[in-house]
C-alpha cells in the first residue's frame, strides 16, 4: 500500500504522508477541504484519499492550503503543499 | 500599461509602412560603429530608455563620423538617464529637419466617449497637452469607431484640415493610418509619432515614437518580448519578474508586485495591500508616517491563498527587510480566511528564525473573525512582533502605519540597525 497520497493542484502539489498521519482520528484535512476547498478529500480505511481522480483533482483543488494549516495546528502535520517559485531561491542566495 | 521601447516601435511602424530612419539597435560602441558606416552619414545615438526629455538629459548625441559615432556610444552605455541605466542605443542616420509634426492615437475611456482618438498636430517636438492649452486651433481631432476604423479619408480630412502643403497631405495621411493599424494590431492604449518630421529634402519620417500596449493583451503578442505587463515608469527589477511569473498565466485574482527600491539603502518595510485603493491608503500613510516602502505588492479580486502566500514569500525575500505590513484597508467581499491561509505558511517559512521582525495585519471584510483566528493561532509560535487588526482599523491607517513604525525602531534597538 502506497505510504503516501500525492497529487498536483494547478500550480503546486499536494503531499500527505501516511506514515506521519497513521492513527490520527482528527481528519483535520478531510474537514478543511470539505469547508474551505472544493472537497476532493474523503476517509478511507482510516486515510485521507481523493474522491475524484488526479487529473480532475488538480482542476477542483482551489490551493486554498487549509488542508496543510490545519493539520499543522490540530494534528500531525503531515500535509505538505509545495508551491514552488522560479528564480526565488537563487534570488535570495544573491 | 507596457512601454515599448523607441525601438520597439520604430520596428512596428516600420512594417506597417511609416517611413522611419535608417538605422539599427546597439548594445556596443563596436556595433555601433559597423552601423554608422552602413549609413554613411552622420548617425544620432539615441539612449533606449522610458523618458521624454532625453536630449536635453544627454540621452541623444550627433556623430559626423563612425569615430564620433562609437565615442557616443560609449559614452551613454551604463550611463544613467533620468535615472534609467542605459543598455542599448538606437543608431540612426541624423535628420535634417525642415518643419515637425505630431500625429497620436489614444484610447479615450471617458463615459462620453469610449472609443480611440486620433489627433494631429502642426506643432511636434511638444508634449500634445502643452500644444492643447495654448495652441488648440492647431490640433485635429477624430474619435474612430472601432468597428469601421480610420479610413485615409478620415485621415486627409485631420490632415487638410490644418492648412498643410498639398504635396503633404497624402504621405502624412498614410502614416496616421499606418499608425491606427500599429495600434490596433498591437491593442495599444497609446501610439505616438512625436516627432513626425519633414526633411529638408522632402521625405516626411517618424524620427521618434512611443507605443503602450493593454497589459491585458500584451500574452497576445509574444513577439514584443514585454517581460512584465506592468505600468512602470522603469525596467523591471529581478524580483518583479520572478513575482510577474506567479502572475502570468494565473487569472485567479491579480497579484501585483513592483519594487521600489531594489538597492535598499537604509533598509524599511514590504509592504502587501489587499484591493487596489485600500492599498495605496496603507503605502501613503507609511510614507506620512516617515517609512520607507520598499516594495508595493497588492492581492484582490479574489486571489487564491497560494497567490497570497507567493506574495508575501516574495514581499519578505528582499533582503535587509525591516518589517512587513498587510494593508487589507478596505472591507473585502471574499472570504478572507483565502488571505489568512496564504500568510500563515508564507510567515511560517520565512520568520520562524526571525526574531522580533515586526509584522501588522490588518485584514478585514468576510469571515473576519475566522480570519484572524486563523492568523493568531497559525502565527502563535513565532518569534515575531505581531499585531493583528480588524475592520476597527480599516479607516485608520495613520494609526497603523505609526504602530509599524514603533514596531521596526524597536526592532532595529534589537538588531542594532543604524537610522
Amino acid at each position: 500500500m502506497s505510504q503516501k497520497l500525492e497529487f498536483d493542484s494547478l500550480t503546486g502539489k499536494v503531499t500527505i504522508d501516511y506514515g506521519i498521519c497513521g492513527g490520527c482520528d482528527q481528519y483535520e484535512c478531510v474537514k478543511a477541504c470539505s469547508y474551505y476547498g472544493r472537497g476532493i478529500l474523503r476517509i478511507q480505511n482510516g486515510r485521507p484519499v481523493l474522491t475524484v481522480g488526479h487529473t480532475e483533482a488538480k482542476g477542483r483543488c482551489i490551493e486554498c492550503l487549509a488542508c496543510e494549516i490545519q493539520c499543522l495546528l490540530k494534528a500531525n502535520r503531515a500535509v505538505k503543499i509545495e508551491l514552488p517559485i522560479p528564480g526565488l531561491d537563487e534570488y535570495k542566495r544573491g | 500599461m507596457a512601454r515599448l521601447y523607441e525601438y520597439q516601435g520604430k520596428k512596428l511602424l516600420d512594417e506597417a509602412g511609416v517611413p522611419v530612419p535608417k538605422g539599427k539597435m546597439a548594445y556596443t560602441p563596436d556595433e555601433a560603429r559597423t552601423i554608422a558606416e552602413e549609413i554613411c552619414g552622420a548617425t544620432v545615438v539615441k539612449a533606449q530608455v522610458w523618458s521624454t526629455g532625453r536630449l536635453k538629459a544627454g540621452g541623444i548625441r550627433f556623430a559626423d563620423t563612425p569615430d564620433e559615432c562609437e565615442e557616443a556610444t560609449r559614452a551613454l552605455i551604463g550611463s544613467e538617464v533620468k535615472g534609467f541605466k542605459v543598455e542599448r542605443v538606437l543608431v540612426e542616420e541624423k535628420l535634417d529637419i525642415d518643419k515637425e509634426y505630431y500625429v497620436g492615437v489614444i484610447v479615450d475611456d471617458s463615459y462620453e466617449i469610449k472609443a480611440p482618438i486620433v489627433m494631429f498636430s502642426t506643432e511636434g517636438g511638444v508634449d500634445i497637452e502643452e500644444t492643447s492649452e495654448e495652441h488648440p486651433e492647431r490640433i485635429t481631432r477624430k474619435v474612430v469607431d472601432i468597428f469601421q476604423g480610420l479610413e485615409i479619408t478620415d485621415a486627409r480630412d485631420l490632415s487638410s484640415a490644418l492648412n498643410i502643403p498639398e504635396t503633404l497631405v497624402d504621405p502624412i495621411s498614410d502614416i496616421i493610418v499606418g499608425l491606427y493599424r500599429v495600434f490596433r494590431k498591437y491593442s495599444a492604449s497609446s501610439a505616438e509619432i512625436n516627432p513626425l518630421v519633414l526633411t529638408r529634402d522632402g521625405r516626411v519620417v517618424a524620427a521618434d515614437c512611443r507605443i503602450s500596449i493593454d497589459d491585458s493583451s500584451v500574452h497576445l503578442y509574444p513577439e514584443l518580448g514585454v517581460e512584465v505587463a506592468r505600468e512602470s515608469m522603469m525596467p523591471p527589477t529581478e524580483l518583479d519578474k520572478i513575482a510577474w511569473k506567479v502572475e502570468e498565466k494565473d487569472y485567479r485574482g491579480v497579484f501585483y508586485f513592483m519594487q521600489l527600491d531594489p538597492g535598499m539603502e537604509g533598509g524599511g518595510v514590504g509592504y502587501h495591500g489587499i484591493g487596489g485603493g485600500g492599498s495605496l491608503v496603507g503605502a501613503d500613510a507609511l510614507v506620512r508616517a516617515g517609512l520607507k516602502i520598499v516594495n508595493f505588492a497588492d492581492t484582490s479580486g479574489n486571489p487564491t491563498a497560494s497567490k497570497v502566500y507567493r506574495c508575501a514569500k516574495i514581499t519578505l525575500s528582499q533582503p535587509g527587510i525591516e518589517g512587513y505590513l498587510l494593508g487589507g484597508f478596505c472591507v473585502a467581499s471574499q472570504e478572507q480566511w483565502h488571505h489568512a491561509y496564504g500568510l500563515v505558511k508564507a510567515l511560517r517559512e520565512e520568520l520562524s528564525d526571525k526574531i522580533g521582525f515586526p509584522v501588522v495585519l490588518v485584514i478585514a471584510g468576510n469571515k473576519e473573525e475566522e480570519t484572524i483566528k486563523i492568523l493568531e493561532e497559525g502565527l502563535k509560535d513565532l518569534p515575531i512582533r505581531l499585531e493583528i487588526y480588524g475592520r476597527d482599523h480599516v479607516d485608520k491607517s495613520d494609526y497603523i502605519a505609526e504602530r509599524m513604525k514603533a514596531l521596526v525602531e524597536d526592532y532595529k534597538k534589537d538588531v542594532g540597525v543604524r537610522d
